[in-house]
């Protein structure tokens, strides 16, 4: 990583760029416990996409509404922040992308799109209707975005889709995946908020020259396809190793549908973290609570504002302490369920290589009210993401469980 | 709202209205406020009068919550947000939209928060879906007694 942040800055700055390097390697790869099932799927952390460390993918199979013009999509964001399959047009074949139709909207009949907000841009592009099929169960029927599909009728990006801010994350280059799979804890994207309201920033209904702010009903917004399974729909549990140097090549471990469904993704004595209606919980750190915390699988670091930490000089939002910082916080949840102390020591982002990294983190932007806990607590826990509305052990979903 | 816990503020004179009102913006003069209402207006409005400054709230029909600061003399100095879509940063930013995507757009690492850190602005912004927030603020114009910890 301190290689390619100089080799960016010499880029920038043209000057002044000496050898990179400096940076202490990683330890091979490392795998959780083999698990088999129909409801397994393989997570891989690889480092498939520059700039985005700590990342994990699965392949799923997209296929038309008729199961028709299937294809195996490889290097897939699973995305406990988010809700939702989004795929990246250019990864789709000309069949396929024919195939798949367009989501209407059920006032005006006009074909819908979306302005998918995450922390760091948005994506945009129409909601389609297709089939997917997640490791062995049986295809689920949902609408997903195509992102950036220059052959949809939409007459490109709303102006109030780009004023809502972040960077367009349309292409894989800057999306850092070839789809995301968002499995979080809700059954629908946007959800009642959408369905209710047609501020501008979300859901569009598109004519050929226009595309206007609309409000859509939840049974037409994009679905969590886990909750849209027949068995093994009430959640997910996210299996990766541990990292004992810190960092590793590669992580690879399991995405398991389902909670308490099979004796493959049984709870065990994981303690419940009951969740609020926007997916959050509190966090304690330092004597303050943060009342607007979540756990994100798609989030690269571990994001919360401390100024005594001192920010890195390349990697930008991140922080480099200039020796390891050894930090520890709880959580607890909305209603039930209060952690021990979760330790977690931060590295030098600037000086840390490897595709799966244990201890990286910087501030989080907003108002300084989140701990956003990415990817980094997922190493060497087995976590439940249990989904709202449906039943599952150990409490009432909403919930997140380790 | 937060900003109606806070001590200090709720012992001062606080003016409820139900106005329509079109957004000021960043560096704007609040008594810019006024005329037709845009398709995105929000629908319910306070004013929070302070010795140092005074914070305009609102609330779209979304439930995005927006505050802008303004000074005594009517700038505005810094603006929040929350909830569960990104307001129109455009509006809210005016003229340092532009700087904040230039920002934004350079060549930077993961997924994660975005923040512009510069001496003369400060933008922050994070989130996850069904619940986005932020703030800016223009350190120079930030009324002695004020610190970003005052903006939530």
């Amino acid at each position: 990583m301190h290689t390619r942040m100089t080799m960016i800055a010499c880029l920038v700055l043209l000057a002044g760029c000496g050898g990179g390097g400096g940076g202490s390697s990683s330890s091979p790869g490392v795998t959780s416990a083999p698990v088999s099932g129909v409801n397994v799927l393989a997570v891989s952390v690889d480092g498939w996409a520059p700039r985005f460390p700590n990342q994990p993918y699965v392949s799923v199979t997209l296929c038309d509404p008729s199961g028709g013009n299937c294809q195996t999509v490889d290097h897939v964001l699973v995305d406990t922040g988010s809700v939702g399959f989004r795929v990246m047009a250019s990864v789709l074949s000309p069949a396929l992308a024919a195939a798949l139709p367009a989501q209407k909207d059920s006032g005006s009949g006009n074909p819908l799109a979306v302005c998918t907000q995450f922390a760091t841009g948005y994506t945009w592009g129409p909601v389609r209707l297709a089939q997917l099929q997640l490791g062995g169960e049986p295809a689920v029927s949902t609408p997903i975005q195509v992102i950036d599909d220059s052959a949809a009728p939409n007459p490109g990006v709303p102006v109030s889709c780009s004023n809502t801010g972040g960077i367009s994350m349309n292409g894989i280059d800057r999306f850092g995946a070839r789809a995301t799979l968002g499995i979080g804890a809700f059954r629908h994207d946007c959800g009642s908020v959408c369905a209710t309201s047609a501020d501008p920033g979300y859901y569009y209904a598109c004519t050929a020259t226009a595309c206007n702010p609309v409000a859509v009903e939840l049974r037409s917004q994009i679905q969590n396809p886990v909750a849209l399974q027949s068995t093994d729909n009430n959640g997910v549990l996210i299996d990766l190793p541990a990292l004992p140097a810190g960092s590793a090549s590669s992580a690879r471990g399991w995405l398991i549908l389902g909670i308490g469904t099979r004796p493959n993704n049984d709870l065990g004595s994981a303690q419940v973290y009951t969740l609020d209606a926007i997916g959050e919980f509190s966090t304690h750190y330092k004597g303050r609570t943060l009342n607007a915390s979540f756990i994100d699988s798609g989030s690269n670091g571990l994001f919360f504002d401390d100024t005594a930490i001192t920010l890195c000089k390349l990697s930008s939002g991140f922080y480099c302490p200039p020796s390891p910082l050894q930090l520890s916080a709880t959580i607890q949840g909305r209603t039930t369920g209060t952690s021990p102390p979760l330790l977690f020591t931060l590295g030098n982002v600037d000086a840390i290589n490897g595709a799966a990294l244990a201890g990286i983190g910087g501030p989080f932007d907003g108002l300084g009210t989140s701990f956003d806990w990415g990817l980094p607590l997922f190493y060497g826990r087995r976590i439940f993401t249990a989904i709202e509305g449906m039943g599952a052990p150990g409490g009432t979903p909403p919930y997140v469980a380790f | 709202m937060t900003l109606f816990d806070r001590p200090g503020i709720t012992a001062l004179a606080i003016l409820l209205s139900c106005v329509s009102f079109a957004r000021a913006e960043l560096g704007g003069k609040v008594s810019e406020i006024g005329g037709a209402a845009p398709a995105r207006l929000p629908i319910v409005r306070s004013v929070v009068h302070t010795p140092l400054y005074t914070a305009h709230a609102s609330r779209t029909g979304a439930g995005v919550q927006v505050v802008e600061y303004a000074t005594l003399s009517g700038t505005v100095f810094a603006v929040t947000w929350k909830g569960p879509l990104r307001p129109d940063l455009n509006q809210l930013l005016g003229p340092y939209f532009a700087t904040y995507l230039d920002a934004a757009g350079s060549p930077g690492m993961g997924r994660r928060p975005l923040r512009l850190q510069r001496a003369d602005l400060v933008i922050q912004s994070g989130g996850h879906m069904r619940d986005f927030s932020g703030r800016a603020w223009l350190p120079a114009l930030l009324p002695a007694g004020v610190t970003p910890e005052d903006l939530r």
